[in-house]
């Protein structure tokens, strides 16, 4: 999975700057089940379309309609470029899919990641 | 596609109304008529605009109307003209309602020492006891600030009162009518108010980029702006005569028409009417949500068109995202520009609003309360583990 392009422009909200990335496949609950290896997962079933948010706390926060292509992230303070890099990590750690490697990369690269940011 | 329905009127209103719309159309196509700045014969929308809202709101003197880009223009102006009018510190009072329309420049004047302020609190229904404010009184307290309505709580402040404890103090009083001019009625004939700052593109169902306020005694207030009036073109400093006071530079006649045609809406349509109706929207929407078990409604019994919820377990833009973009109601989500409030209702954490309009239908709140129904129900069985 990989980013392809961004929906809209910068937004600046209370909590956070927004981004809405369009993504190369639809998001799963299998990329979600990856997902919630690096933070707190949460799924709104029983509405129309199921709603996920995974928040990495003090980092960011990713939400969407399980099914879509496009992904927003919310950032948290003034850490957009690292956390945009995290987030693509874990996209290409996902598709490695070869029974534990990318998932042992992306946790490699959040260790990385607190050390320089906590 | 879904139906939006649009329930973020106390953001900005919309859809505006047909004659607004034809209005600003009009005042675009045709050439631009300004006294002084050219010879054209046509309709003048300042002035005419100046007296469609001294009618709305029963001010004396027309001319005392300014216009400026937004309310929050106007507070600035009014609240920092009031400042650099006055000899050394001195105290004001605003309250825990506040808007940082308010907020901040009065943290601004606070910060460079131009004045002490102290913050009233609200009481547990959202009002702001005249009693307290007259408590907050002090020897050299000049200026009080305060919202007429909340934008979260919806509650109706009493201003005449408030006002009235002021005035007999001699303390200045600036009212935020943010959400409620073009709401409820005013009466500013009869209101001890000395300044009244409002907005167009809500209640009054303007554009966007334009606002005003009246001031009874432009005498009191200092211009922050100087600059072109087409008129007095000899005097080398800012006239003092109104409306030219505080109206430096070419105004925004789009805006300013669609304020004039605002105004003419809603007295054909009756302010009574409106109000009728968005109330009745409004508890309808309490009626649906405030029901389930997993919505915490801020305010049951709002006098204004606004209802301000939480869900159990969700955060508030996620709400609100949920809102938009599955059921096509759009609400507004977060701390609403009103932090203080948002400290003592949340603890800072934020909430959805729902803001019915008149345009709004009595199936689009029945509507959206039903999502919000729907979105609690879910967030009790949310899943957070795969």
């Amino acid at each position: 999975m990989r980013i392809i392009g961004e929906r809209s422009p910068d937004d600046c909200v209370d909590t956070g700057f927004i981004k809405v990335y369009l993504l190369n496949e639809k998001v799963t609950e299998d990329f979600l089940k990856f997902l919630q290896n690096f933070g707190e997962l949460q799924i709104l079933d029983g509405i129309r379309e199921p709603f996920y948010t995974v928040d990495k706390e003090y980092f960011f926060t990713l939400k969407g309609l399980v099914g879509k292509m496009e992904m927003k992230v919310v950032y948290r303070k003034d850490r957009m470029d690292e956390a945009k890099g995290f987030i693509e990590t874990l996209m290409r750690c996902y598709s490695m899919k070869d029974g534990g490697r990318g998932l042992e990369e992306a946790k490699a690269a959040e260790r990385k990641i607190k050390e320089k940011i906590l | 596609m879904k139906r939006l329905i649009y329930l973020n009127n106390a953001t900005t209103s919309w859809p505006k109304p047909r004659e607004v719309v034809e209005e600003v159309r009009k005042s675009i196509a045709a050439p631009l008529l300004e006294p002084g700045r050219g010879t054209l014969y046509g309709f003048n929308y300042p002035a005419a605009a100046r007296e469609a809202l001294a009618r709305h709101f029963n001010a004396e003197e027309a001319e005392n109307i300014q216009f400026t880009a937004n309310v929050t223009d106007s507070l600035n102006v009014l609240i920092h003209g009031f400042a650099r009018a006055q000899n050394g510190r001195f105290h004001a009072i605003t309250t825990e309602l506040e808007h940082n329309s308010v907020l901040r420049p009065l943290n601004t004047l606070a910060r460079s020492g131009k004045i002490a302020l102290t913050i009233v609190p609200f009481d547990e229904r959202g009002y702001v006891a005249p009693e307290s404010v007259a408590r907050a009184v002090r020897k050299d307290t000049k200026l009080a600030v305060f919202t007429h309505g909340s934008n979260v709580l919806g509650t109706l402040q009493k201003i005449g009162k408030l006002c009235g404890v002021l005035s007999e103090k001699g303390v200045y009083s600036i009212v935020d009518a943010a959400q409620t001019a073009g709401n409820v009625k005013i009466d500013l004939s009869r209101l001890p108010v000395d300044a009244f700052a409002f907005t167009g593109h809500k209640y009054l169902y303007g554009i966007t980029g334009i606002g005003g306020f009246y001031v009874k005694d432009p005498g009191r207030i200092e211009t922050l702006r100087q600059g072109g009036t087409g008129s007095y073109s000899e005097n080398p400093y800012q006239p003092e005569r109104m409306p030219l006071k505080f109206e430096a530079g070419t105004q925004n006649h789009p805006g300013i028409a669609s304020v004039y045609a605002g105004v003419g809406f809603i007295e054909k349509a009756g302010l009574q009417k409106i109000r009728k109706k968005t109330r009745s929207l409004a508890r309808s929407i309490v009626s649906a949500i405030g029901k389930e078990e997993n919505v915490t409604v801020y305010n049951r019994k709002p006098d204004l068109p606004i209802i301000s919820f939480n869900i159990r377990e969700l955060a508030c833009d996620d709400v609100g995202d949920i809102l938009g973009r599955e059921y096509g109601v759009v609400s507004r989500a977060g701390l609403h520009c009103v932090p203080l409030l948002h400290k003592r209702i949340d603890g800072g954490r934020g909430c959805v609003r729902l803001s019915p309009s008149y345009f709004n239908t009595a199936w689009e709140a029945k509507a959206a309360g039903e999502a919000v129904v729907r979105i609690a129900e879910s967030a009790g069985k949310m899943r957070r583990r795969l």
